[in-house]
């Protein structure tokens, strides 16, 4: 026997299991996360048999001292972090487009590595590296006599702050490389030509031409850079732990804290929520004012 | 205004050499263009003097100056392209004005000339648009405008028309001249249309394989082709050829299905060769179709006619060769009836049958 089906129903048999999957993996953990941040849950308990408490879990986030800390170093964090990393990846793509093909193609190899290293790992390396007593950058800056002895990087609040953004700079720079690459591509090349005869010279093309036509690659690489810096939480679990203190505690770090060190899923539940809510709404507002943006590159 | 003058430009990518020792002069004030098949250098010739593109040897001179070291930005050459290469982020002002502010000219000056130059080009209701909203043409015309706004010494044009349609084409090829006629900039202009070539230029180069084929006023060029490559690719229909076996005692040409006289202008050339073969060339305008048997007539059974408006063109099967013809339109041949062609001796090319060159006469 052969079933007749029509076109759309055929699209939607084909689209299901992705649909079914994005339902089971996605939003089944959202919901049922929200449901637990309105339960005054511990990590050893089923939530049907736990009191509901209404929002008194988001009462205590919003009270709590810890939460707006976090929030703004996660956002510091996060503009710092991808700000650098724009600049650091415009200038890597920019080098690595200009040399020849051959060349190139070593240098891309050299600028995805970092990116490739799992994120565990890099905060371990880093972890190393800036280690008070046989860390190598104390020990190179101690050499070159410009210290005394080694700074307390991970351990002194301001330095810890900032050697947290230069791990995820020197991390993450790579993959900003990568899509600024891919937008430096689709320029074609007649352009920079005209502008050559044009009478314009490398920084008049590189204003003028080359950044106007990248900014579409280069919104929609910080919105992606963005959310996942908003999100940290591997670097800082492996670097500093949310230290000293809970200075570099990031949004989620410390969300994570309330789950796993002291047990408690309904306010982690609830901080969890929090963060989610804070990045989609963040994003919601960056898309609707970058659409004007997009426009030129249909 | 300055002449433009190359001489023993080579240029190699790779192993592939895409220019050989190309000389030439490109006469101030002149529309030169560049015409071949794709892959002929004329782009890679035009990119050099844009200095796009480094040359592997020989010099550049526009003017009395040798460029070869001055970079593109400093040479005061525009350049439209096949592309129109419009900055899609920036307006039609803005566009236009980009020459201008890479020069760092005065705000006031650049709104005046751009206006002007808009004015000329009927762009001046457009200037706030984006090059997205623009039609084939326009964006043709912007380009255009980019290119004279700032009144350079050489204009180089790299298949300007090829992305309009036919019809625009036609149009544009006629504005294009007038213009370069009013400015009387120098201008190399870069095309694989002869028909663009032969109307647009004050003198053509034909080229092919990196190597200058022929140059020379278009007339010259199509009623004196010095090979068969120009003979077959200036002119269209292509001439059609055939090869002919020489007769030097009776002065006659021989082909497998008829013979003629020799022209008494390559009697000499012939003897003097001395070689039993020859190509002749005939333009299918030159080719006369009758209906009936003349003296002198070749037979020939129509492959296929194709009616062209105020005349048609015949395609013809002649010693097993196909060859084309045009006629009035009142002589309607149906396919597989025979017909018979002459031609005028006057109007027939021979060419060495070995090296292609034309023959000499006298």
């Amino acid at each position: 026997m052969k079933i007749r089906l029509r076109e759309p129903t055929i699209a939607f048999l084909f689209l299901l299991p992705a649909f079914i999957g994005v339902i089971v993996f996605y939003y089944y953990q959202i919901v049922q996360t929200g449901i637990y941040s309105l339960h005054n849950l511990q990590h050893t308990a089923d939530w049907q048999t736990q009191p509901f408490v209404w929002f008194k879990n988001y009462a205590t986030v919003f009270r709590s001292t810890y939460f707006w800390q976090s929030l703004r170093f996660t956002v510091y964090f996060t503009f710092m972090a991808t700000v650098l990393e724009l600049a650091v990846g415009l200038g890597m793509a920019m080098a690595t487009f200009w040399v020849s093909r051959w060349l190139g193609g070593i240098l891309r190899a050299i600028i995805i590595m970092p990116w490739v290293i799992p994120p565990i790992i890099n905060a371990m390396i880093w972890r190393w590296l800036f280690h008070a007593d046989v860390g190598l950058f104390g020990y190179i800056l101690v050499s070159l006599g410009l210290v005394d002895k080694p700074p307390l990087f991970l351990t002194e609040p301001m330095l810890a702050v900032h050697s947290v953004i230069f791990a995820d700079v020197w991390k993450n720079s790579s993959i900003m490389a990568i899509f600024l690459l891919g937008g430096l591509a689709a320029i074609p090349a007649d352009i920079y030509d005209a502008a050559k005869v044009d009478g314009a010279r490398s920084w008049f093309r590189f204003r003028k031409v080359t950044l106007p036509m990248l900014l579409p690659t280069i919104l929609v690489a910080l919105l992606f850079r963005g959310i996942d810096a908003l999100r940290t939480f591997d670097l800082i679990y492996g670097l500093t732990g949310g230290g000293p203190g809970t200075v570099t505690e990031t949004l989620s770090s410390f969300a994570y804290k309330y789950y796993f060190t002291y047990g408690k899923f309904g306010l982690g539940s609830a901080y969890a929520i929090v963060v989610f809510a804070i990045i989609v709404g963040l994003a919601a507002v960056y898309l609707s004012r970058i659409r004007r943006n997009m426009r030129f590159k249909e | 205004m300055a002449g433009v003058r190359v001489e023993g430009l080579l240029k190699k990518f790779g192993n592939v050499t895409a220019l050989d020792h190309v000389s030439l002069e490109f006469e101030d004030g002149q529309l030169t263009v560049l015409v071949g098949p794709s892959g002929c250098g004329k782009t890679t010739l035009l990119r050099i003097i844009a200095g796009l593109e480094d040359a592997t040897g020989g010099s550049v001179f526009i003017g009395h100056e040798a460029v070869n070291q001055v970079p593109p930005w400093e040479r005061n050459i525009a350049m439209v392209f096949q592309s129109y290469a419009l900055y899609p982020h920036m307006t039609v002002f803005d566009n236009i004005a980009f020459p201008l502010r890479a020069r760092k000219i005065s705000k006031a000056e650049v709104k005046q000339r751009v206006e002007q130059t808009a004015a000329l080009l009927g762009l001046s209701e457009l200037l706030q648009r984006k090059p997205r909203q623009l039609s084939g043409g326009q964006m043709q015309r912007v380009a255009l405008g980019r290119a004279i706004v700032r009144k350079p010494e050489v204009f180089l044009m790299d298949e300007p028309l090829s992305n309009l349609d036919a019809k625009l084409r036609v149009e544009m090829r006629a504005e294009l001249k007038r213009l370069q006629k009013d400015l009387g900039v120098t201008t190399i202009y870069v095309t694989h249309d002869q028909a663009e070539a032969m109307t647009m230029a004050d003198k053509l180069v034909v080229m092919r394989g990196g190597v200058i084929q022929q140059m020379g006023e278009p007339e010259e060029v199509y009623s004196h082709p010095r090979n068969t490559f120009v003979g077959g690719f200036i002119g269209s229909p292509a001439m059609n050829f055939i090869r002919c076996s020489v007769d030097c005692a009776e002065a006659e040409l021989h082909a497998p299905d008829f013979q003629c006289k020799a022209p008494s202008r390559f009697v000499e050339a012939l003897r003097r060769r001395g070689k039993d073969s020859v190509i002749l060339g005939v333009r299918p305008e030159d080719l006369k179709v009758l209906a009936s048997f003349e003296e002198g007539a070749v037979p020939a059974t129509v492959y296929i006619s194709e009616p062209m408006g105020k005349e048609m063109l015949l395609t013809v099967e002649v010693g097993g060769a196909l060859a084309k013809a045009i006629t009035p339109t009142n002589v309607r041949p149906r396919i597989g009836e025979t017909v018979w062609l002459t031609f005028d001796e006057a109007c027939v090319h021979l060419f060495d049958s070995e090296t292609d060159e034309a023959l000499p006469t006298e």
